[in-house]
């Protein structure tokens, strides 16, 4: 059994049957047109230390660090090679402050992924992008050390065995919930610290 | 057949003594506590170092090829810019800060005026993507080196890859940056017994201990950490320094300390270059309103005589290195000259 795990954006709260069109209807458009008055432009973020939690407590990695873009779909799946079945999945949304501070990397951390800040040092840990109700949002969160410390550990437990778990993150929560409080963040500070605590409270498993 | 192996054994063993010959020592003197930069994750080599230097003095970082970091970074003022107080980048746009020295980085935790840079690597990116200095993106960067056969031919001979990446171009600049090491003055010869202070540099060096060296720390002339001299704050620019960076109103008017050394060709002096003599800047500190701020402690006033500042600028200046500043390994490669010419 090979075991792989997908991200996956629902825009509204759709059954699984919407994720064909969804990622198809995606293609080289630009925009995620959600209902009429919503819009996203960018969704990117980074997962790192993905682990899976064996049925004995044992941890098998999966990926050290992985950049999720919406906008292309071999970014949204992750391979593994581990066949048992599984008790959890652990990961962290965001980039650990060591690696934050150890200078240039480069794959999916190298900075030309438009994920790190330029003007003060940093990787931008989740980036969302987009229009609501005419109105610009654009939410970079991120920051490394006390007290604007984002990065974020989530884990789900896994309630039924598959070969395909899917991580869900729900857009809506995000423009419902979080941008009335802010539309515009662009640096660390400790309203992103919240921000970030909220979107890594919305991912559940299918 | 077992012929063309050995010669096949041959070039490769040859190839590989190569490639061993161009790494690089990091060398400083005795004196130089252990470098903070990690040497382990960007190995110095020779064909790394070179090609930092080209990408350094090559204007093909900017928009519109305009500009090079050596435009504000120049050798002969220690690596800083003496012709304007702020810097001047991309269509002559003014920027808010005074361009600083660059020499000694492999000892600095924290960069810009406001420590908001945590590595040496990352720092390029902040002139590249300035708007108001070379007004660039790193993606653009990457691709213009990869189209262009010299550097993708470069690449190859550093990396044994020619494939341009946004990690490597920053890891060269750094390797460059590196080797700008200032360890020639007087005083440092004082120190390694080669020479000595006359009587009036002595007295200045018991004045320098006494009044500057909690924050310009011997023997590289800073810790690098932020304080508070307490320059009054410019209306026009309103810099809070380190404030900005971490919202906080403790660290307001925080500037990251500067080095010493090399200030006989480095001026004008401070985050925003408001003083273009050392005699101003001594006024500066001995002056009533004048507080001194670093790490919680209260220090206690700058207290010198007119014949002390004479004598403290005496010393000052045996930190000058005339060696670093005329060192031809860190001038303006000719190669770049015949590469524009083509
Ligand atoms: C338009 C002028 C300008 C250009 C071009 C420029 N710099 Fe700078 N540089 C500055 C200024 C101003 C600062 C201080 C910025 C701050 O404190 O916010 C600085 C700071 C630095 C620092 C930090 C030094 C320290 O002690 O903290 C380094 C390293 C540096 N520059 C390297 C470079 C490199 C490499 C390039 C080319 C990729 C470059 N600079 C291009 C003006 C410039
Ligand atoms: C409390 C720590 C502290 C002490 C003590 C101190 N300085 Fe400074 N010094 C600084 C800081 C911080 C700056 C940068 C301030 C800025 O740019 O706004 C600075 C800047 C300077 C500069 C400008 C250098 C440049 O490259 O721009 C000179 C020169 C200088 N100090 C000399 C001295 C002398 C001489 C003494 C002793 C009389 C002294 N300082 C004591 C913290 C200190």
């Amino acid at each position: 059994m090979r075991v792989f795990f997908v991200f996956f954006f629902l825009g509204s709260l759709k059954l699984t049957a919407q994720y064909v069109t969804f990622t198809a209807e995606l293609g080289d458009s630009t925009t995620l047109v959600l209902g009429d008055s919503k819009r996203i432009s960018k969704l990117t973020f980074y997962v790192s230390d993905v682990q899976l939690e064996t049925m004995n407590g044992e941890f098998v990695e999966v990926a050290a660090y992985h950049l999720i873009d919406f906008k292309d779909s071999n970014s949204l799946k992750i391979e593994t090679d581990n066949e048992r079945e599984i008790k959890s999945i652990h990961f962290k949304l965001g980039i650990d402050s060591t690696t934050n501070v150890s200078g240039a990397y480069g794959g999916v951390l190298d900075p030309t992924k438009g994920m790190y800040w330029s003007w003060q040092s940093g990787y931008i840990n989740f980036k969302i992008e987009g229009v609501v109700q005419r109105e610009k949002y654009i939410l970079h969160l991120g920051g490394y050390s006390y007290p604007f410390k984002s990065v974020q550990q989530i884990i789900l437990p896994v309630k039924t065995q598959s070969d395909e778990f899917r991580i869900t993150l729900p857009v809506d929560e995000i423009i419902e919930k979080l941008i009335p409080i802010d539309n515009t963040i662009m640096s660390p500070s400790l309203k992103a610290v919240e921000m970030s605590k909220s979107v890594s409270s919305f991912f559940y498993l299918k | 057949m077992k012929k063309n192996v050995i010669a096949l054994l041959v070039i490769i063993f040859f190839l590989l003594s190569f490639r061993q010959v161009s790494k690089e020592v990091f060398e400083f003197p005795d004196l130089f506590p252990t470098p903070t930069y990690d040497f382990k994750n960007n190995p110095l080599d020779s064909n790394k170092i070179e090609l930092g230097r080209l990408l350094f003095y090559d204007a093909i970082l900017s928009k519109d090829n305009s500009i090079s970091c050596s435009t504000c970074h120049s050798r002969f003022n220690a690596f800083a810019h003496n012709d304007h107080n702020l810097s001047h980048g991309i269509n002559d746009k003014i920027g808010t800060r005074n361009a600083p020295v660059l020499f000694n980085l492999a000892w600095q935790p924290t960069f810009m005026w406001d420590g908001a840079v945590n590595h040496l690597d990352m720092q390029a990116l902040a002139p590249i993507s300035s708007a108001t200095e070379m007004g660039e993106d790193i993606v653009n960067v990457v691709d213009k080196l990869q189209n262009d056969p010299f550097y993708r031919n470069k690449f190859y001979t550093a990396y044994n890859d020619s494939i341009v990446t946004g990690e490597k171009v920053l890891k060269v600049l750094s390797q460059f940056q590196l080797t700008l090491v200032s360890a020639n003055s007087i005083y440092d010869r004082v120190k390694s017994g080669e020479g000595e202070f006359n009587d009036q540099e002595l007295k200045g060096y018991k004045l320098f201990q006494e009044n500057c060296n909690t924050c310009h720390q011997e023997p590289l002339f800073s810790t690098y950490e932020l304080a508070q001299n307490f320059i009054a704050i410019d209306s026009n620019l309103n810099d809070y320094g380190r404030g900005v960076i971490s919202k906080s109103s403790d660290d307001s008017l925080l500037f990251k300390i500067p080095s010493l050394r090399n200030l006989e060709y480095s001026f004008p002096y401070m985050h925003d270059g408001r003083y273009f003599e050392l005699n101003t800047v001594l006024n500066h500190y001995t002056s009533k309103e004048t507080k001194l701020k670093f790490k919680k402690e209260g220090l206690k006033k700058v207290n010198l005589s007119e014949d002390d500042k004479v004598d403290l600028i005496a010393f000052l200046l045996t930190l000058n290195d005339k060696e670093f500043v005329f060192n031809e390994k860190h001038r303006f490669p000719r190669e770049l000259l015949i590469k524009w010419k083509e």
